[in-house]
């Protein structure tokens, strides 16, 4: 060992913190040198000037709050205690539960797993909607049958959207107002006419619904499209 | 106090024994507060620091475990930690060093020389300061070590380092004390100080 490596070495000497074979090494190095014997006793002046420092004492302020803090702790968790016991006696009445976390645990876990087979069933319900919705109003006569109203996505001209009735009566057909969707091209309302006499605009009318036709229309801002009622085509 | 007088002490205050728990107050009292203070130089932040150790050991004394530390440790370590956090919060690192001697003329001495006295007080004027001087990390291995006598091991889990970084700060905490108090300190033989 270097003189450096020995100096380091003084404070553990001093701490009584070196095995007996480096006190040894140590001790041997004062004997010889002289440098080092001096940081060992400026070392061992100054753990002493240290030791002899004055002791501080807080005021008796700090004694009263840590001393209220525990009375306070002590009251709050008898209180705890109590309602604790309350509430058990309220929920679980004599049932003892000896492992509560465990109990907790598997509470949480039954929990975790019904709410995933609840979302599970709301995915699934949607995808069969998204799935139903995206194959187009021909592909499926479910569909038609069904009656579900459509949101199409790209905007179409007015003029398409059309609403097909069931064949009413002849001589008892009313009139009724036009429906603000149903204009002929010039813009002008359409008033609605039984299904036989549309026969020549059942077909343009159909088609105009795919969705290849709507993609030659000239998209309208803000404007959407939907089926209104579909219902006993032939 | 031994460990398991801790923990018998510790457990009778948690079942509401206060005199239990008196105990243990007064027993790490001071030497929490002392290492509150010579970090922070600052007699309320001290007390609120010790305040503090203690309401975590009221609050969670399961946290304590006496296989593992002792209880001084323990209560050092949460002080630390409060310290070091106001240390950040201010960076003021000991902006204030205890150096009043009003502080130290205070205590009354045996001995009836005034100019003892004087000395005394001096001289833990100077130290103080010195110590006060020191960067945070070189201070509390010093304050651990020459006043609140932990060993090497209770250092480390204290201030959660290497057992070579505590020796490496006390080192240098020594060195740099040694030379700031040069004029205190024995260097051939003689006796330190005619205080001693």
């Amino acid at each position: 060992m270097n003189c450096d490596e020995i100096k380091f070495q003084i404070g553990g000497l001093l701490d009584r913190a070196l095995t007996p074979a480096e006190s040894k090494i140590v001790e041997e190095h004062l004997s010889l040198c002289a440098s080092c014997r001096v940081a060992f006793k400026q070392f061992e002046s100054l753990q002493v000037v240290l030791r002899n420092g004055p002791n501080y004492t807080p005021s008796t302020e700090l004694d009263d709050r840590v001393m209220s803090a525990y009375r306070r702790q002590h009251r709050l968790g008898l209180l705890m205690a109590k309602a604790g016991r309350r509430w058990r006696m309220l929920f679980l009445g004599s049932v003892n539960i000896r492992k509560p976390s465990l109990a907790i645990a598997v509470a949480g876990l039954l929990a975790a797993l019904l709410t995933a087979f609840q979302l599970g069933r709301i995915a699934a319900s949607r995808a069969v909607t998204d799935a139903r919705l995206h194959a187009g109003p021909t592909a499926s006569p479910a569909i038609l049958a069904a009656q579900v109203k459509v949101p199409i996505e790209i905007p179409v001209k007015r003029d398409r959207i059309v609403s097909l009735k069931a064949p009413v009566p002849r001589g008892k057909a009313k009139p009724r107002p036009p429906r603000p969707n149903s204009v002929d091209e010039a813009g002008q309302p359409v008033a609605e006419r039984p299904l036989e006499n549309l026969a020549g605009d059942l077909k343009p009318a159909a088609a105009s619904l795919s969705v290849s036709s709507l993609e030659n229309f000239e998209p309208i801002k803000g404007a959407t499209g939907r089926v209104i009622e579909v219902s006993k085509q032939h | 106090m031994e460990k398991t007088l801790d923990r018998e002490l510790i457990a009778a205050a948690m079942r509401g024994d206060e005199l239990a728990f008196s105990q243990v107050y007064w027993c790490y009292r001071d030497r929490v507060y002392n290492f509150a203070y010579r970090m922070l130089a600052k007699r309320s932040v001290a007390e609120d620091v010790t305040h503090e150790a203690f309401l975590a050991l009221i609050q969670h004394p399961e946290r304590y475990r006496p296989e593992r530390s002792s209880l001084l440790t323990y209560l050092c370590a949460i002080a630390r930690n409060h310290i070091f956090n106001y240390l950040r919060r201010w960076e003021n690192q000991m902006a204030e060093p205890i150096e009043t001697l009003a502080e130290f003329a205070a205590p009354a001495s045996s001995e009836q020389n005034p100019l003892t006295d004087l000395l005394r007080c001096e001289l833990a004027a100077k130290v103080e300061a010195a110590i006060g001087a020191l960067p945070p990390l070189l201070r509390e291995v010093v304050v651990l070590r020459e006043y609140q006598g932990l060993s090497y091991e209770e250092m480390t889990m204290v201030i959660g380092a290497d057992m070579n970084v505590v020796k490496v700060r006390l080192h240098r905490a020594r060195q740099a004390l040694a030379r700031q108090l040069t004029a205190y300190l024995v260097v051939d033989g003689d006796h330190y100080h005619e205080l001693r």
